[in-house]
C-alpha cells in the first residue's frame, strides 16, 4: 500500500500535492517585455514621483509642514490672548482702564461712593 | 544568469521564464486559485525581478528569490481581495485547463490519484494563508526548509510549526476521503 505514512511520518497522499502543477502562459515573455517597454515610455515625472527617495522627501516635508503649522497656530493663539487682554483693559473690564492701579495703595474710598443717609 | 540579471540583460529574463516560470505559476495559481490573476502576478514578479536584478545579492539563489517576490505579490493580492470582493478560494477541479496533472510514480493503483489529488488540492485551498504557502512551497514545489525561510522571510521554527499545523488540518480533512476511497 502506498497510502501509508512513510519513514518521515508524512502520509503518502501528501506526495500528490506535487501532482498538480501550473504553467505560465506561452506568451509570458512577450507580455513581460511589453510591460517593461510600457514602463520605459511612461511619463518621466510619474517615474520620478514613484522613486522611493521622492516619497521619503515628500513624507519628511509633510511632517515638517505639520510641525510648522502647529507652531504658527500656537503662536497666533498666544498673540490673540495678549491683544484681547489689552482691549479688555482699555474697555475697563478689570477696572484699570489701561492704567496700573494698586488697589490697596489707592486709599479709602471716596465719600461720594459711600451710602448717603438722608 | 546572475551576471545577466545584474546587467539587466534581456537574456536573463528569458532564462527566468524558462527555468522558474513553472514554479512561479504553480505557486501563484495555488495561492490565488485564479488563472488570470496568477498569470498577472507571474508577469509582475518577472518585471520586478528584472528591474531589481542589479541589486540581487545571490545569497539564497535565484529560485528562492523569484519565489519570494511571487509569494509577496500573492499576499498583496489576497490582502486586497478582502476589501474588494468575496474570496475566490475554493476547490479547483483537476481538469482545469490551467493545471497540469503529473501522476506520482509507484502509486497504489487501487487508489485513484486524480480524485485524491483533487481532494488534497481542495484541502490545501482551505488552509489559512500562511500554512497554505508553506505546504505549497514544501510539498508542491519541493523546497528545502532553508530555502523556505528565504522565500517566506521567517525563521526555521516558524516554517516547521506552520507545516506541522497544516499537516494536522490536512490529515483531518483527508481522513474522510481516504476512508471513502479504501472502503
Amino acid at each position: 500500500m502506498k497510502n501509508r505514512d512513510d519513514e518521515t511520518g508524512e502520509p503518502r497522499w501528501l506526495e500528490l500535492a506535487a501532482a498538480l502543477r501550473a504553467d505560465p502562459a506561452p506568451d509570458t515573455l512577450a507580455r513581460v517585455r511589453a510591460r517593461l517597454a510600457a514602463r520605459a515610455t511612461g511619463p518621466t515625472w510619474v517615474r520620478w514621483l514613484a522613486r522611493p527617495i521622492t516619497l521619503a522627501v515628500s513624507a519628511a516635508l509633510l511632517v515638517v509642514s505639520a510641525f510648522a503649522g502647529t507652531a504658527l497656530l500656537t503662536a497666533g493663539a498666544a498673540g490673540a490672548d495678549e491683544s484681547s487682554s489689552v482691549v479688555s483693559a482699555v474697555l475697563g473690564d478689570d477696572d484699570s482702564y489701561g492704567l496700573s492701579v494698586d488697589r490697596d495703595a489707592a486709599g479709602p474710598a471716596s465719600p461720594d461712593s459711600e451710602d448717603v443717609s438722608l | 544568469m546572475i551576471a545577466a540579471l545584474r546587467g539587466k540583460d534581456m537574456a536573463a529574463l528569458e532564462q527566468l521564464v524558462e527555468q522558474f516560470g513553472e514554479p512561479m505559476a504553480t505557486l501563484a495559481r495555488s495561492m490565488l486559485r485564479d488563472a488570470t490573476e496568477a498569470q498577472d502576478v507571474v508577469e509582475e514578479a518577472l518585471v520586478k525581478a528584472y528591474e531589481a536584478g542589479p541589486g540581487f545579492r545571490g545569497e539564497r539563489g535565484v529560485r528562492t528569490w523569484v519565489l519570494r517576490i511571487t509569494a509577496n505579490l500573492c499576499r498583496d493580492r489576497l490582502r486586497r481581495r478582502r476589501f474588494t470582493a468575496a474570496s475566490l478560494d475554493g476547490p479547483v477541479p483537476v481538469d482545469d485547463p490551467g493545471l497540469r496533472f503529473d501522476p506520482v510514480a509507484d502509486w497504489d493503483e487501487a487508489l485513484d490519484q486524480r480524485v485524491l489529488a483533487a481532494r488534497l488540492d481542495g484541502a490545501i485551498a482551505r488552509l489559512p494563508l500562511d500554512q497554505r504557502e508553506a505546504v505549497v512551497l514544501r510539498h508542491r514545489l519541493g523546497m528545502s526548509y532553508e530555502d523556505m525561510c528565504g522565500a517566506l522571510g521567517v525563521p526555521l521554527g516558524t516554517v516547521k510549526s506552520r507545516l506541522a499545523r497544516a499537516l494536522t488540518s490536512l490529515r483531518r480533512d483527508m481522513g474522510r476521503g481516504m476512508k471513502e476511497q479504501t472502503s
